[in-house]
């Protein structure tokens, strides 16, 4: 294979290895705009192979092929950083021993100084150390560089706030938490602190409204950072930042990378990081300090109950599945393997599809839309038990009748199934089953129950339990299961969303709003009363259910339930559940992540999730400070899909380890010739940081932080009043944009960009200084003088001028033959002579010759007042008062500012005294002119003329063209002597002036 | 002055009568024209005739004529010389034809 080398070495900056093609479009002006700017330079080796390449019988090439492949090698380099180094420091590393040293901890540690790093170890195992360590050496390495600490949501940001500070030793008065609260003195505070606890968005809208400095940033540090996908804020913060800065020290935290392996390369491409530290639980050095996390996993099978209303349905629901199936829009399957998401995406890829005829598409979308209904109730049948599916059910069912008994919809297949007998009884069987009070509608929740009540009558007192489930209904079933065993022991909470629940059918409201409505003023009105009324009805029995709900234990949870809980309900629930008002937690997907719920002991997870993250994270609440025990209920194909998500994940795991991702190359910072030594150290923590281990409430975190950020926290006086003023009359400084280092700046004016050059003699381009414009004296050149020259008219035209002018000597002689005088110039008055008249009293009138030199004129230093065109300029424009003439400062600023010498202004014609006449014809040409016209006009005498010579010419045709061609004949032209003879005709023309009575007597 | 205006009226009825005469044949087809289009072509027609008229009297006085000859006629087209190449043309012949009519006598 021959090979062809092609270098090409382009200095690309500011551009991720990974994507260097697409510098090659950018213009060449963006890259030399940012070429200085950041130190990150991107070698580029293009190698070309040819490749063999199929040939015809003619040996010639085969077209569309491809006749050579590249290969591409990136060499990233970085050049010195811009950051302010301390020297003293640089020498050696810090890491606390104030809590045990763990060797994991420690080797990533050691590698996160010098590289991007992410760092993905499993909840509970210290990575808020590991960020405090690297955070404190930053801050010591550098001067005053910033360091940013990000977490998605506040509370996490407390608690790594209450970490740091309580670890490492920080002082407070350099570091400051930003929420989004309040953005009065956040420049001042972004300018004056060094480390910044805060949500990456908080970040990002700093970052655009160019109140942080993107060079500042030397240390990012990333919680939860699974999340920098898409379009997440981090995302965007670190490709802003980029821009301007590479040199920063990326820290990435989190215990669960990604689902997939795109998803983890994705994550690495954001965040530029060039090593995984992957720890999992069975990771031997992470294992260590990990307490026994004891896992069940328990099968448990369906109530007979459950087994029978499965059965039933399927037998409803056969033929409809029947149906699908030979149409062909659903797989051949059993009917009690119907799953909703694969009916879904059926009917959706239907709905999509064009070439299906609209009422067969709807009929199969409203089967399939059956299916994925019936598949939902499956799936509560056999996961969540018997009332959450005669909940969903019932809420169906009416819906659907109400509709159909209104005649609102008219599908038949939903009909059929719905109005089936076998339904019916199996529904209320349902019904009569659950109104039972010991009944379970799922065997999970007396399994539950049990594994509760025996944990709790061994555990400590303070021992806490959370339950899983994703659905909240679920959830308050499982709070009312366990309130009504009325034990003492447990007493449960639930704990959801902020969202509100969704509505259910509302038949009366429905029936209401769809009945036929009577359209006259009556009817309108009773039915606005109705309405009313119902309003009412509502509204009170709301209030006694909630009277009633008071009254309950499980009161709170219901009306969670029904209307979502806001982060204020959300805090109490956590307090109260912190302090052991509650000590079991019934939550939904809300408390896998993100929230501080504190550590729990048992785990029980009422169902599985499809989502490794999601089932790590729920696992990950217990066995930090002590043992836990984890619990997983199994039941329907639950364990199969356990399974294989944990099995994905391994192999994912794996799979980062042996080098499947791409990574980037990161900027080491420190100097290469800089080897920094570990010191161990015990932090003697400041007693200001000390409150803060001692806080509790991720609140109260933020607000000591707060209270600490602003020098509140030593004098608990209030401010004094001129303090506050002064921070008040602190004018907000001037947007600042970053931009790259060689810009210019601010607003220039366009009449600093004209003017600045001119050609000379040798037609060189020579720029005009401003020097030129300052002489007194101006040497003028009469370019424009010629324009006017058909103004003049020669008795004007001064043959001599009133001024010696010595470079002048045959002046008169060719003055008459300069203007060549016309008739038709003659009686036109010129613009100069009005101008010229009115000036010749007191002026110098410079002759028409002098217009034509091209010499300089010296300017005769006596005469004071300007002259622009031999025209005085003030008697002309001094009088007139038009608006659009400028008065004479204005000119005279306009001329001496805008216009250089070179260039001359002429005056502008004089409307106000100007006559202008129009110039007429000869009179031959006057009269066909006035003859076309006539054509238009239709005056009366004209037309009479007209007519008369159109009769004439009749006359004369018909007279002679008797028999004959006109053309032919000639008619005689009478002329005058042969009538003055004839003097029988005299009295005829004195009568008949047009002669027509010549003709009459014929 | 009456005969005069008598005349000329005579004269541009005339002219009219030959100047529509004209237009009919030249026109194509489906033209039409009004008798005002014939009115201002007729004035034009005679402004022309009026202006050549003197012209060639003034000529054939400056020759120390008084009769206006063909000579004249062809100074007044000095300046359109397809004019005067066809009214060159149009003398020979007739000079040809009257020499043809003096020979028969």
């Amino acid at each position: 294979m021959f090979c062809k080398q092609k270098h090409k070495t382009r200095k690309k900056p500011a551009v991720n290895a990974l994507m260097a093609d697409l510098s090659d479009l950018s213009d060449d002006d963006l890259e030399s705009l940012l070429e200085n700017n950041v130190n990150r330079s991107v070698n580029q080796t293009v190698t070309r192979h040819r490749i063999p390449v199929q040939r015809d019988l003619f040996m010639n090439v085969l077209p569309n092929q491809q006749t050579f492949y590249e290969e591409t090698h990136t060499d990233v380099s970085y050049g010195p950083t811009h950051h302010q180094l301390n020297e003293e420091n640089l020498d050696e590393y810090i890491y606390p021993t104030n809590y045990e040293v763990r060797q994991y901890q420690y080797d990533i540690v050691r590698c996160a100084l010098f590289e991007n790093v992410l760092c993905a170890i499993p909840t509970g195992t210290g990575k808020t150390f590991i960020a405090s360590t690297v955070m404190l050496n930053y801050y010591r390495w550098t001067k005053s560089s910033k360091i940013i600490f990000t977490a998605p949501t506040r509370p996490l940001v407390a608690q790594q706030i209450k970490a740091c500070l309580g670890i490492t030793g920080i002082p407070y008065s350099d570091t400051a938490i930003l929420l989004d609260k309040s953005r009065k003195n956040r420049e001042e505070i972004w300018q004056q602190k060094r480390v910044f606890f805060t949500t990456p968005q908080v970040v990002e809208n700093d970052l655009k409204r160019g109140v942080l400095n993107p060079k500042d940033v030397v240390l990012l540090v990333i919680d939860e950072a699974h999340r920098a996908r898409g379009n997440y804020a981090y995302v965007e913060l670190t490709k802003f930042i980029d821009r301007f800065n590479t040199s920063y020290r990326l820290l990435a935290l989190t215990a669960t990378p990604a689902a997939d392996l795109e998803g983890v390369q994705e994550v690495v491409n954001n965040l530029h990081i060039s090593k995984i530290e992957l720890r999992t639980e069975d990771s031997l050095d992470v294992a260590r300090y990990m307490m026994r996390r004891d896992r069940e996993m328990i099968e448990i099978g369906l109530i007979p109950e459950i087994e029978e209303v499965v059965e039933q349905i399927g037998i409803a629901i056969a033929p409809v599945l029947q149906e699908a199936i030979q149409l062909g829009i659903y797989e051949s399957c059993e009917p009690h393997q119907i799953n909703a998401f694969v009916a879904m995406q059926q009917s959706q890829k239907i709905i999509l599809n064009p070439s299906i005829p609209e009422g067969l598409k709807w009929k199969n979308f409203f089967i399939l839309q059956l299916l994925s209904q019936v598949g939902h109730m499956y799936r509560r049948l056999r996961i969540y038990g018997l009332r959450a599916f005669y909940n969903y059910f019932q809420n169906k069912y009416t819906e659907f009748t109400t509709k159909y008994s209104m005649k609102k919809s008219t599908n038949k297949t939903a009909a059929n199934f719905f109005y089936s007998p076998i339904l019916k009884t199996v529904i209320d069987k349902c019904k009569r089953r659950l109104e039972e009070p010991e009944f379970y509608s799922h065997e999970k929740l007396e399994y539950l129950n049990n594994e509760l009540a025996d944990f709790f009558t061994m555990a400590p007192s303070d021992s806490r339990a959370i339950i899983f489930t994703e659905l909240r209904e679920s959830a308050l079933e499982i709070v009312k299961s366990i309130d009504i065993l009325n034990d003492g022991a447990l007493r449960p909470h639930i704990f959801i969303g902020q969202a509100k629940g969704k509505e259910h059918f509302d038949e009366e409201t429905y029936i209401r709003k769809n009945k036929p409505k009577g359209r006259t003023k009556a009817a309108r009105l009773r039915r606005i009363e109705e309405e009313n009324r119902v309003e009412e009805e509502k509204k009170r029995q709301k209030e006694q259910a909630k009277l009633e709900r008071t009254g309950r234990r499980t009161g709170s949870s219901e009306e969670a339930q029904l209307s979502g809980m806001n982060q204020k309900q959300q805090k109490k629930v956590i307090s109260d559940f912190k302090k052991g008002i509650y000590n079991v937690l019934v939550c939904t997907s809300i408390g896998e992540e993100g929230l501080d719920i504190g550590e729990v002991d048992l785990i029980i997870c009422f169902d599985s999730t499809s989502s490794p993250i999601k089932n790590i994270q729920r696992m990950g609440r217990t066995g930090r400070k002590r043992d836990g025990r984890i619990v997983l209920l199994f039941s329907g194909n639950e364990k199969f899909k356990f399974e294989q998500a944990m099995n994905d994940y391994e192999n994912l795991q794996t799979a980062i380890t042996h080098n499947a991702l791409e990574y980037t190359k990161s900027d080491r910072i420190l100097p290469p010739n800089v080897q920094p030594k570990c010191e161990e150290k015990f932090i003697i923590i400041s007693n200001e940081n000390d409150e803060v281990n001692k806080l509790e409430d991720s609140d109260e975190v933020i607000k000591y932080a707060t209270q600490a950020m602003l020098g509140k926290l030593k004098t608990k006086k209030k401010e004094p009043k001129p303090k506050k003023t002064t921070a008040k009359a602190k004018k907000s400084s001037d947007k600042t944009f970053f931009m790259p280092d060689n810009v210019k700046e601010g607003f220039t004016s366009a009449s600093s960009l004209l003017n600045k050059y001119t050609i000379n003699e040798f037609g060189e381009k020579i720029s005009l200084t401003p020097s030129v414009s300052k002489k007194a004296i101006k040497p003028k050149k009469e370019w424009n003088m010629l324009d006017e020259i058909e103004y003049d008219s020669v008795e004007i035209s001064p043959a001599k001028s009133q001024v010696e002018q010595p470079s002048q000597p045959h002046k008169p002689t060719t003055t008459q033959g300069i203007l060549t005088p016309d008739e038709t110039t003659n009686h036109i008055p010129s613009a100069s002579q009005g101008s010229s008249v009115q000036t010749d009293s007191h002026t110098v009138q410079e002759p028409v010759l002098k217009k034509l030199k091209l010499a300089h004129q010296i300017e005769d230093p006596s005469t004071s007042i300007e002259y622009y065109s031999g025209y005085e300029l003030v008697p002309q424009y001094g009088a007139t008062d038009s608006a659009q003439m400028l008065t004479m400062q204005e000119q005279r600023h306009f001329l001496k500012k805008y216009v250089p010498d070179t260039v001359h202004w002429s005056i502008a014609p004089d409307l106000a005294k100007s006559k202008t006449r129009k110039i007429r014809h000869v009179p031959k040409i006057e009269e066909i002119l006035n003859t076309c016209q006539d054509m238009h006009t239709n005056t009366r005498e004209k037309i009479i003329g007209m007519n008369r010579t159109n009769a004439l010419a009749r006359s004369i045709g018909y007279n002679r063209s008797v028999g004959m061609e006109l053309e032919v004949m000639l008619p005689s032209i009478v002329v005058p002597n042969e009538t003055i003879t004839n003097a029988k005709n005299m009295t005829d023309l004195l009568e008949d002036e047009d002669g027509l009575s010549d003709f009459l007597s014929d | 002055m009456d005969e005069e205006k008598r005349l000329r009226s005579q004269l541009r009825g005339k002219l009219w009568f030959y100047v529509e005469s004209i237009i009919k044949r030249e026109l194509p087809e489906d033209v039409k024209y009004n008798s005002k289009y014939v009115n201002t072509l007729t004035e034009l027609v005679y402004q022309q005739i009026c202006e050549v008229g003197g012209d060639l009297e003034a000529f054939a006085q400056h020759a120390n004529r008084n009769v206006v000859t063909s000579e004249d006629m062809l100074l007044r087209t000095r300046k359109n010389k397809d004019l005067q190449d066809f009214l060159k043309l149009r003398l020979m012949e007739l000079r040809d034809a009257n020499v043809g009519r003096q020979s028969k006598r």
